[in-house]
């Protein structure tokens, strides 16, 4: 891969991550509810780092990355529980059958424009849940697969402690991070950009747009998938409901929504606000009504797509840069956007003042 | 043989209730060009509404289903002024409204499938109403608020159907899906006809609702189902066209049912899904698909 960026610079926002989340066990997460929390939080965010490649670089809005995170989740549990392989091949044998699945779904992405690419992304979903549930002796149907249990296994994913597998989460989130910091620097990810605001435009200017988006949803398949495999062994099983659906694919797109599509760090912020906002809320609301955490979650969605629909980093950075206006010393050193995204961000603030 | 019979008229049924729930997709997002992935749960809406309301009247409150409909439309309209609209204003350009709007109808449809969990709990619930049962006709046994939910859908998409194609109103609906910055030019009211159509689209949902809670059981996810199928049938049927989302409607009914029967009972919506990617990918404006018609 081409690189415009000097390499420490793109691995930064991954280094960050790593030593942000390897520290949360020593200051913030003193219980052990709270790291439960902090590993579903992980899971997602790296789900919705796989999004982002495609849904926040490409520009393609995915409701059915479920069915990603389903074929990591179920390749890497049937080949532990059919022939005994174990998860950490098994999760890189899912992430290239969701990649190889990914390179199909080229066809509809080039062919589908906007919300047509997301009702066909749906739709999908709901499909692969219903051919899970239907062919029960490879599936388990509803009920899903168990794995077998053995005790602080590390060979076959299996760790002493919750707070272990916390540990080798972090790695995983810093990894995705760093793909994606990889892409959004390269020229793929250049390309990416292209094709999502100007496909026309993207190939007249000599992109190739079938490529780019075929690189981009082979990648963003495989992230993805690598994450329903790492849910599997947190759970320790996989059914339909959690696996795979029109759920599955809402939370995954969501995490990368409301954190910042398009932006390295948005998955992971987004997963460190909605998750544990919802899985704490539902338990703090456990003895009242069920559904009053979802409802929250959901006010939260809504209120920031209408503050900033480009979600919290956009937000953030926006205000970062109202305060850097009030500081006339910065002011000088400032150069020019050099990013895309930033150089749209830029316009409109100098578009929106009086 | 009468397995078929069976099949087709329980299909043709079911259908006509798709075909009201579609077609109010399709105006809505045909005028409006939101792809609302709350529609469905308005559908829910409309459901409990109908059982609180048949629960405390009896059977008498099944006269005012119709009401409950206009209710939830009334809401279809408060949440596009307050939620939706200002994503339409403030985009830059097509693609820029999209995403906020389908983003936020989702969320909608989390919220108020989480309102009405804790409203009603996840209990299945259901009425007896005085449709309860089934009559013979010839062999065939067809459920009475089955075939009384039929006529109603079928006399409600008429009234839809007559309102868009032979009123003034009508001509402004098709004059702004044709093309909306034209039709703005020479005088529609193209602000008022979006919530309009949003209200009347939302409606047909919560009618559908209400006319569904008469024989079949209700939980807070159970509109959620109609979702992808309102979809498919609104792609099938030619966007925007409320009539080819009727009888699209009916089509999806049957080939269903036909699935559930002859297949597995499990596997009756796989057909559907397999059908309409296809379509998707093949004929973009539909099965019966001029470009766009209304």
């Amino acid at each position: 891969m081409n690189r415009l960026v000097p390499p420490l610079k793109v691995a930064l926002p991954a280094i960050g991550v790593l030593v942000a989340a390897l520290s949360l066990p020593y200051w913030l997460i003193q219980q052990e509810y709270i790291l439960t929390v902090a590993i579903i939080a992980i899971i997602w965010a790296i789900a919705g780092q796989g999004w982002n490649v495609i849904g926040g670089y490409g520009g393609l809005l995915s409701f059915g990355h479920s069915v990603f995170f389903g074929i990591g989740a179920y390749t890497t549990a049937m080949l532990t529980i059919f022939w005994g392989i174990t998860p950490w091949i098994g999760m890189f044998v899912g992430a290239a059958l969701a990649a190889l699945l990914g390179a199909v779904l080229t066809f509809p992405a080039l062919r589908l424009k906007g919300v047509y690419f997301t009702l066909a992304s749906f739709v999908l979903s709901l499909l692969f849940a219903d051919l899970a549930t239907h062919f029960r002796e490879f599936t388990g149907g509803d009920q899903g697969l168990s794995l077998p249990f053995t005790r602080d296994n590390p060979v076959m994913f299996q760790f002493g402690s919750k707070l272990e597998l916390y540990f080798v989460l972090c790695f995983f989130l810093a990894g995705a991070t760093l793909i994606v910091a990889i892409v959004a620097k390269s020229k793929l990810g250049l390309f990416l950009r292209a094709s999502r605001d100007d496909a026309d435009a993207a190939r007249a200017a000599g992109v190739n747009v079938t490529r780019t988006r075929l690189t981009g949803l082979m990648i963003s398949a495989a992230v993805t998938s690598i994450a329903g495999s790492l849910m599997l062994e947190y759970l320790r099983y996989i059914d339909p409901l959690t696996g795979l659906g029109a759920n599955t694919g809402f939370i995954i797109a969501l995490v990368a929504l409301v954190g910042g599509r398009g932006t390295v760090l948005g998955p992971v912020i987004g997963a460190a606000v909605i998750i544990p906002t919802q899985q704490i809320l539902s338990s703090t609301f456990a003895s009242g009504p069920s559904g009053l955490a979802g409802m929250a979650y959901a006010l939260i969605v809504i209120v920031i797509m209408l503050v900033n629909s480009r979600g919290i980093v956009a937000l953030l950075s926006r205000l970062g840069r109202a305060v850097r206006r009030l500081l006339p010393i910065s002011r000088a050193r400032t150069g020019g956007p050099s990013d895309p995204d930033e150089i749209r961000d830029a316009v409109e603030t100098e578009r929106s003042r009086p | 043989m009468e397995t078929l019979i069976q099949v087709l008229v329980s299909g043709v049924l079911v259908g006509g209730l798709y075909g009201i729930i579609s077609s109010g997709l399709s105006l809505s997002f045909g005028i409006s060009k939101i792809a609302n992935f709350a529609h469905a749960d308005f559908l829910t809406i409309g459901m409990y509404a109908t059982i609180v309301t048949v629960g405390a009247l009896g059977s008498v409150g099944l006269l005012l289903i119709p009401v409950i409909a206009l209710g939830v439309g009334l809401l279809g309209v408060l949440v596009y002024v307050l939620l939706l609209r200002r994503s339409h204003v403030t985009a830059t350009n097509e693609d820029d409204a999209h995403l906020p709007q389908i983003v936020i109808t989702a969320a909608i449809g989390i919220l108020i499938q989480s309102a009405l969990l804790s409203l009603f709990s996840s209990q299945d619930r259901s009425i007896s109403t005085v449709l309860d049962g089934s009559w013979l006709v010839g062999g065939i046994s067809v459920s009475r608020a089955q075939a009384v939910a039929f006529v109603i859908a079928l006399v409600a998409f008429i009234v839809i159907d007559v309102a868009v194609n032979r009123t003034e109103f009508g001509r402004g609906l098709r004059a702004i899906v044709d093309d909306g910055e034209a039709a703005a030019a020479v005088g529609v009211n193209r602000g008022r006809m979006l919530s309009i159509s949003m209200g009347i689209g939302i409606a047909l949902a919560g009618l559908a609702g209400g006319l569904l809670a008469t024989y079949q059981t209700v939980n807070p996810s159970s509109g959620f189902g109609y979702l992808a199928i309102a979809f498919v049938i609104i792609v099938l049927g030619g966007l925007g066209s409320i009539r080819g989302a009727f009888l699209a409607g009916v089509l999806v009914g049957v080939v269903q049912q036909a699935t559930g029967t002859y297949i597995a009972l499990d596997m009756q919506n796989v057909a559907i899904w397999v059908v309409f990617l296809v379509v998707l990918l093949l004929r973009p404006n539909g099965l019966f698909g001029k470009r766009v018609v209304l």
